[in-house]
């Protein structure tokens, strides 16, 4: 998938801010000017652009979101699964090395006495429940896959949100004694296509407040 | 079948959704039980659920007593049904004759040169050779016995689904009743 071009973003915000040096009117670097510095300019797209991502990371059934899901490592019954933002995607369970979709259980309870007494219930599999940010199962090992983001030095968003990218971006380097309307608008803006990303949303209930009314 | 397949089945009949599966999957061993008792009890049926002879056996002692507290836990043969199985002896090609208890077996009776005969006292299985000399050596036996679900005849695979099902809409009264019997 294409992402926002972070070289395109900062010259399009240091042409806003009007911070563009004299002999290049679109350029990638701030001209000698006492307001903004290059680094400022491109931490702030960076932040925007971490903001962009996560709303859509937040978005629950977001298109754009696949990109950010990882796997987190093997993890053993009774583990905490790793700090992650949004919600986990989906959870595979190994019976011996095997990992396939785990079926999600009734309760922790329920998991946790299935693996206390194996000769009452035979041979269970791929059993799961989260709970807390614990997760138990009754397979070897079960992975979950979560939305990760890490900041890097290039813009992670979808190409097709640039432009909110830049609003946010312009937003964030607001300095005290600057015209609020101006940076208001693009305020304004940015929080406009946020609401719109997260627009996204398939609002569908999470499967487990049907299966756990079983 | 396996345990998680009898389950599913049970599931399905129900209507239950996928998370009640694990519930009903403690319910199959129970169900094989009720489902053997019910089948010893059906002459039609019995045949399905019968110990191979050759590898259910019990040895005798020199008072001519069998412990079968082996056979009940290991094979899982239902000593309650024994009597609608039949018990072999290598000194005879006829099974053996249930006799109702200790007293009939020690009375001689006109069979006895033809008949070798055996009673139950508890898990011991006392047995009689020709003409009431204690009879030694190994007992084959091809008695109704619970399967697992290994050796559950396909054919019977519904009947466990049946009887799982039952278990699960069975309530508290019914088991206050039993109880009560």
């Amino acid at each position: 998938m294409a992402v926002a071009n972070t070289e395109r973003v900062q010259k399009r915000v240091i042409a806003i801010l009007l911070a563009f040096p004299r002999s290049d009117r679109y350029s990638i670097l701030v001209g000698n000017n006492g307001r903004y510095t290059t680094q400022e300019v491109y931490d702030a797209i960076l932040e925007a652009d971490a903001q962009v991502c996560t709303d859509i990371i937040e978005t629950e059934g977001h298109p754009y979101g696949v990109q950010f899901i990882v796997p987190s490592t093997p993890l053993s019954s009774g583990s905490l699964i790793p700090a992650h933002l949004g919600n986990i995607s989906k959870v595979e369970v190994a019976v011996g090395t095997t990992y396939s979709g785990g079926l999600l259980a009734s309760s922790r309870s329920e998991v946790l006495e299935v693996n206390a007494f194996p000769s009452i219930y035979g041979t269970v599999n791929r059993w799961y429940w989260i709970e807390n940010n614990e997760i138990v199962h009754t397979g070897t090992n079960a992975k979950v896959y979560y939305p990760s983001l890490t900041m890097t030095s290039l813009c992670q968003s979808p190409e097709g949100y640039e432009e909110s990218v830049i609003a946010g971006a312009v937003a964030a380097l607001a300095k005290d004694g600057a015209s609020s309307d101006y940076y208001s608008y693009y305020n304004q803006q940015f929080n406009m296509y946020r609401q719109l990303i997260r627009g996204q949303a398939m609002v569908l209930p999470p499967a487990q407040m049907f299966e756990q009314a079983a | 079948m396996t345990q998680e397949e009898v389950a599913i089945l049970v599931a399905r009949r129900m209507g239950s959704l996928v998370p009640a599966r694990l519930r009903f999957q403690a319910l199959v061993d129970d169900g094989l039980s009720r489902l053997a008792v019910k089948v010893a009890q059906d002459v039609k049926m019995r045949p399905y659920l019968i110990t191979p002879l050759l590898t259910t056996t019990a040895t005798l002692d020199s008072s001519g007593i069998a412990d079968l507290s082996t056979l009940v836990s290991s094979n899982q043969v239902l000593i309650d049904y024994l009597q609608y199985g039949q018990i072999y002896h290598s000194s005879s090609a006829y099974p053996l004759q249930w006799v109702g208890n200790s007293a009939q077996g020690k009375l001689p009776n006109r069979f006895d040169k033809m008949l070798l005969t055996c009673w139950l006292v508890g898990q011991n299985l006392y047995a009689k050779g020709f003409n009431q000399a204690p009879l030694t050596g190994a007992l084959s036996f091809a008695v109704p016995f619970i399967p697992t679900l290994a050796q559950l005849p396909s054919n019977l695979s519904n009947n466990l689904v049946d009887k799982v099902t039952e278990l699960l809409i069975e309530s508290p009264k019914d088991y206050a009743e039993d109880s009560a019997k």
